[in-house]
């Protein structure tokens, strides 16, 4: 677990050999399990330019 | 030599030895069905939605980087993550020789620039290994990328009046950089093949042609302009993507004896020391105008500048990749693999970035991850004999 920013708010980072996460404020920002071929969930956020 | 740095990793052979066998090892926790998965971040795009089997230019140097470690060890084990990640792009060949998912940040789509090209560099490079070690099966490697280059790169990019490929159909813009990596997949395919129309009648007019637009003016001097559009440089130079086409110019130089090459490969890395940053950084791109868009500075990426400093070293050019060691090497994660950047959250703003790093900067991408590659094996000259191998998941 990383301590992170996202869009200049505190966020966290997580990655074990199973999952990858973005957190934020309790929200599941990104999350993709290890093995899958698409994302379990992107919020929408992370898709903004 | 300029640029240096104390270490701030420390940097035994084991250390060395041990951060590329965790890499390794967060490699395998990135296998999805087909091949290399994950999410990717860029420049331009991110592909966050798709995370299947890209075909794409992680192929490159994760094969490399287990070619270097099988050197470096003697341990079969990486030999056969090579074959095994071949026989990913081999079954990930389409019926035009094209690659699934090869857009890397756009994906997934086929057909992405410079990545079939460094698949196909990936390929070569595990042909020539297993042919050295007498295995069998190496020619249908070379019948992959051959059919790559045949049926996409000559067939469909090649442009016979311009001499050069270009980076799409219409025949709009080319790409040095692309063309660069392009050059090696033909001269590798040259020599494995034997024939050598494929760098006598394509790599070196191609390679020429963009030698032709080097910048020899001012600040940038030595620079490749990022494309050129309906002729016209477009000059944007990002120093990153100057380093990947530094080893195709050395290598036209061994095969030519043409010392032209050499003389504009070393003012291309002279261009990048100008502005490679104390820590081991380098700015995202330059403009003609001296302005900068400094962020995000590629962490993991930054093994293709030691890779072409390291192609210079036999031809007398002095390169301190230390700082650039030590900037790669301070980005790996508690998983093995790398983030990918510093700086995302400052992207287009040229504010210093917070203490703390934006999400992408720690995301790793396995396409990005792969170009940490080089300190395996050409910046550990004295590397064990044997490497850890990675624990069992």
């Amino acid at each position: 677990m990383r301590d992170c920013v996202f869009r200049g708010k505190p966020a966290r980072f997580h990655e074990d050999d199973d999952v990858l996460d973005i957190t934020q404020e309790g929200a599941i920002l990104y999350e993709w399990r290890k093995g899958d071929s698409w994302a379990r969930t992107v919020s929408p956020a992370m898709l903004w330019r | 030599m300029q640029h240096i740095a104390e270490p701030t990793v420390e940097q035994t052979p084991t250390a060395l030895a041990q951060s590329a066998a965790n890499c390794a090892y967060w490699l395998e926790t990135m296998r999805v069905q087909g091949g290399f998965g994950g999410p990717v971040v860029h420049w331009w795009q991110h592909a966050l939605m798709f995370t299947g089997a890209g075909i794409d230019w992680r192929y490159e140097g994760i094969i490399s980087g287990y070619l270097d470690l099988y050197r470096a060890s003697g341990l079969y084990y990486y030999l056969d993550r090579a074959v095994a990640a071949a026989n990913d792009i081999v079954n990930g060949q389409d019926e035009y020789g094209n690659y699934a998912n090869s857009q890397f940040q756009l994906n997934p789509y086929t057909a992405g620039t410079p990545h079939e090209a460094a698949v196909d560099i990936a390929l070569l490079n595990v042909a020539s290994r297993l042919k050295a070690e007498q295995a069998e099966g190496w020619e249908g490697y070379i019948a992959t990328a051959r059919r790559s280059i045949e049926n996409f790169y000559i067939r469909r990019l090649w442009n016979a009046e311009r001499r050069c490929f270009f980076d799409d159909t219409r025949s709009i813009t080319i790409v040095p950089n692309k063309v660069a990596t392009l050059f090696i997949a033909l001269a590798r395919l040259s020599e494995l093949s034997g024939d050598s129309r494929y760098l006598d009648a394509y790599g070196l007019p191609a390679l020429n042609h963009c030698l032709s637009l080097q910048n020899g003016r001012d600040e940038n001097r030595g620079a490749f302009a990022q494309y050129i559009e309906q002729g016209r440089p477009v000059n944007w130079y990002f120093p990153y993507y100057n380093a990947r086409i530094v080893p195709a110019l050395v290598l036209a130089h061994d095969l030519t004896g043409n010392d032209t090459y050499l003389a504009a490969a070393v003012s291309t890395m002279q261009f990048i020391l100008r502005h490679i940053d104390a820590d081991g950084g380098l700015p995202q791109v330059v403009y003609a105008d001296r302005r900068a868009n400094r962020y995000p500075r590629w962490v993991a990426g930054a093994g293709d500048v030691i890779l072409a400093g390291l192609s210079l070293v036999p031809h007398g050019f002095a390169f301190d990749y230390q700082p650039t060691l030590d900037w790669i090497l301070g980005g790996q994660l508690e998983s093995g693999g790398f983030q990918t950047a510093r700086g995302f959250e400052s992207q287009g703003s040229q504010k210093t970035p917070p203490s703390l790093p934006h999400a992408f900067d720690l995301l790793p991408v396995a396409g990005w991850t792969d170009k940490r590659s080089p300190y395996c094996a050409g910046c550990s000259p004295t590397a064990p004999p044997s490497l850890p191998r990675p624990p069992a998941r």
